[in-house]
């Protein structure tokens, strides 16, 4: 596939480029809900050049260690911790865990979530569930428990959460996420307003392509080449382009912005034509998300 | 820790366009990023905005990349008060200005073969008088279209929809200033077409 203006394309930064100032995050204790790869891995290691302390919160034990050396590797101090966000006790103990270890929770990032696509009407309950309540329970629940702490407390604090590109559009084959990840940037804004008098700021940035270790391919140079011709951007995300977003957004520097959803997307979502390849019905494609027969 | 942002910015030119307590915050922000700031005015056509960009260019010796633009004042008059010419300057100055302005930029950097980027500065179209709403509106559809035409030309083109376009408490101008940094700069490589705001009160 031919990349045209391939010369034009911006590049992005370095991940190592200074981006916030080196003690920014200094004091603060951050909880990733899904931070043990991908994406809340992205966040985490932001966080960390900003100082931070780190509690990384997955399913996977295994994959928490290896999270977490790679956070010690920045030299900042991180722990792994087992839990599942659909269960409020769960969420609890994740917390309690953070602040007998380095204190009280001064930033939540929300990324914990699930995806595969299914034709609606095939959809299973379990699927449904299982991708609506990671998304939506488990941002709520611990958004929830975080604002509980931190209004007893008496202290404010910073929530981002991790939403998707086709939040206003929807996405055939994927009903369950189209549902969920709107309802997080609809639900960041309805948080946002709730406790900006206890000094809680809620963010939500909605992602494109960013391909990780641990996404279909997202190592695979071609396939990263392929999706970012597709893309007005003419490349997909590098992570930290993502983790520097939600940094920026829960940095003293936007102490002042609350309830916004940022799209960051290198303008994938905007991609349309008069003229378009024949639709075709998601329940006659050979793959759901591609347009073949 | 400072209270102005790093340097986000390699030393870019700056064009930006519109008066009032926020475009000035932008400004000043944009200024401690590390951009040279050039004023323009509004502008009527294509010409007057290409005229105004190489006039900021002579002047910083160097060529604007980056370009943003802010709104006329909020005229509160009833729509059915507003005379013809009132309405076509609110029209003229938040939309057609903006277009031309981001067009002539696109022009020279498209022949320069250079890479840039553009913000336009809007109030929440839903807080706004008639002609407010009329060009937010537009606005937000014009940066998304722009932001897909230009995106494999290496210009992105974002807004930032506040109310503090008319002004705010120093933390929310600074907020607004470094918003509009961060978004202008090459950390948000990945941002175009997004229409982002500042607080959750604006709607």
């Amino acid at each position: 596939m031919e990349n045209l203006r391939e010369e034009r394309i911006i590049p992005p930064l370095d991940g190592d480029t200074p981006f916030l100032p080196e003690a920014v995050f200094s004091e603060d204790v951050v909880l990733v809900t899904g931070g043990t790869s991908g994406m809340g891995l992205a966040m985490a290691q932001a966080f960390a050049k900003g100082g931070a302390r780190l509690i990384l919160v997955g399913r996977d034990a295994h994959r928490a260690s290896a999270a977490v050396e790679q956070i010690e590797a920045l030299g900042e101090l991180a722990i792994g911790f087992s839990s599942d966000v659909r269960h409020t006790t769960d969420i609890a103990a994740a917390f309690e865990a953070a602040e007998d270890a380095f204190g009280p929770v001064s930033i939540l990032a929300n990324n914990a979530g699930a995806n595969f696509p299914v034709l609606a009407e095939t959809m299973s309950t379990n699927a449904w569930n299982a991708v609506t309540r990671i998304a939506i329970d488990g941002t709520f629940n611990a958004s929830c428990e975080f604002a509980r702490r931190a209004v007893r407390q008496g202290r404010g604090g910073v929530i981002i959460n991790n939403s998707a590109q086709y939040i206003w559009t929807g996405f055939p084959g994927d009903a369950h996420s189209a549902a969920a990840k709107t309802a997080i940037s609809t639900m960041t804004r309805a948080l946002a307003q709730k406790w900006k008098a206890h000094h809680i700021r809620v963010h939500c940035v909605a992602a494109g392509f960013f391909p990780h270790a641990a996404s279909t391919g997202g190592d695979e140079a071609d396939r990263r080449l392929a999706l970012g011709a597709m893309i007005p951007a003419g490349r997909v995300g590098a992570m930290q382009e993502f983790g520097w977003s939600a940094a920026f957004l829960c940095s003293p520097f936007a102490e002042a912005i609350t309830g916004q959803t940022l799209m960051i997307d290198g303008g994938e979502s905007l991609r349309r034509a008069l003229m378009s390849p024949e639709f075709v019905a998601p329940n006659q494609r050979s793959v759901i998300w591609d347009y073949q027969k | 820790m400072s209270r102005t942002v790093p340097s986000w910015l390699n030393d870019p030119v700056a064009i930006v366009i519109g008066q009032g307590l926020g475009v000035e915050a932008v400004a000043h922000e944009l200024a401690a990023a590390g951009a040279t700031i050039a004023r323009g005015p509004y502008a009527g056509s294509l010409d007057d905005a290409g005229e105004a960009i190489d006039l900021a260019c002579s002047a910083a010796r160097a060529p604007v990349t980056l370009l943003v633009h802010g709104e006329p004042n909020h005229d509160i008059s009833e729509p059915e008060e507003l005379t013809p010419e009132m309405w076509r300057q609110q029209i003229s100055h938040g939309l057609d200005s903006r277009f031309f302005y981001a067009a002539a930029l696109a022009n020279r950097l498209f022949a320069a073969k250079s890479r840039g980027s553009v913000l336009f500065l809007a109030r929440p179209w839903r807080e706004a008088s008639v002609g407010a709403s009329a060009t937010g509106g537009a606005t937000r559809n014009l940066v998304q279209t722009l932001a897909v035409e230009w995106a494999r030309d290496g210009i992105r083109t974002n807004a930032i929809e506040t109310k503090f376009i008319d002004g705010g408490s120093p933390a929310e101008l600074r907020s607004f200033g470094a918003l509009a940094a961060y978004l202008l700069s090459d950390y948000a490589a990945y941002v175009t077409g997004s229409i982002i705001g500042v607080d959750v009160e604006v709607v």
